[in-house]
């Protein structure tokens, strides 16, 4: 993300750490105008993380459940772990283990 | 709705589907698979937009990396890429998706086409605001949503005359 790389001078490849030649007053607008660009951008990126971990913990529960019904794991087993029903979890895998 | 559509605007969104369902294992239709939709529907779309499908694929798992990141979560962007989900027949539009649509009915209503080609559906899905997963994508990749929508229109007027 552009926001946060750090400020490279060009010519040297040096990090610039600090502008000398902006005010303190210039410094601190910039700084909220940072501020307010990241919290526009982060419901959106929060939202959508929710939806990529859902995405995963349903792969991560997917590779999971087929791993314990290969080692001989009752489908009531596998729903005790999980936390839900033994019907619940047989009607989600059995078609597609 | 889908009779206004012409070949190449019909397989778009056909194609937006296939990329939601069967690809991306989404659960939803949103613009940013309208946007996948028109890039490999045919050669027209993606030169006007200048990306890949891939392009927009790899895009795609980056902001999820990126979404990922911001919430404080690290995993490995290769463990974005297959979600490995099983896919669901028949998904729906997000509301984005509809609102895209009927923009481009709009725009074609507007310009006098009588019918909706891949380009007005771009002109429609850059015309989101930065919220957009479309424009949002088109953004991430260094493209500028003003200047894709100038394009688009002058692609239209061209196939008018």
């Amino acid at each position: 993300m552009e926001l946060l790389s750090p400020l490279v001078d060009k010519t040297s490849g040096v990090p610039i750490v600090c502008q000398p030649e902006m005010t303190d007053q210039a410094l601190e607008k910039k700084m909220i105008g940072d501020l307010v660009a990241a919290a526009d951008g982060a419901p959106a990126d929060g939202l959508r993380a929710v939806v990529v971990l859902r995405r995963l913990a349903d792969r991560v529960e997917a590779e999971q459940v087929g791993s314990a019904r290969r080692l001989g794991w009752t489908w009531e087993e596998i729903g005790d772990a999980l936390g839900v029903s033994r019907q619940a979890v047989h009607k989600k895998y059995r078609k597609v283990l | 709705m889908f009779e206004r559509f012409e070949q190449d605007g019909r397989a778009a969104v056909l194609s937006a589907s296939r990329q939601a369902s069967e690809v991306r294992f989404d659960s939803h239709i949103g613009t940013e698979h309208l946007l996948l939709g028109v890039v490999e529907a045919g050669a027209g779309g993606a030169n006007l937009v200048g990306v890949s499908g891939d392009d927009l694929r790899r895009g795609l798992e980056e902001l999820d990396h990126l979404a990922l990141g911001a919430v404080g979560v690290a995993v490995p962007i290769e463990s974005l890429a297959n979600p490995a989900r099983r896919r669901k027949r028949h998904i729906p539009f997000t509301s984005g998706a509809k609102q895209c649509l009927k923009r481009s009915l709009e725009i074609a209503i507007e310009i006098g086409s009588g019918y909706i080609a891949v380009e007005h559906l771009i002109a429609a899905l850059v015309s989101g605001d930065r919220r957009d997963p479309a424009v949002r994508l088109l953004i991430h990749l260094g493209l500028d949503p003003g200047e894709l929508a100038v394009e688009a229109r002058q692609a239209l007027q061209r196939r008018a005359s």
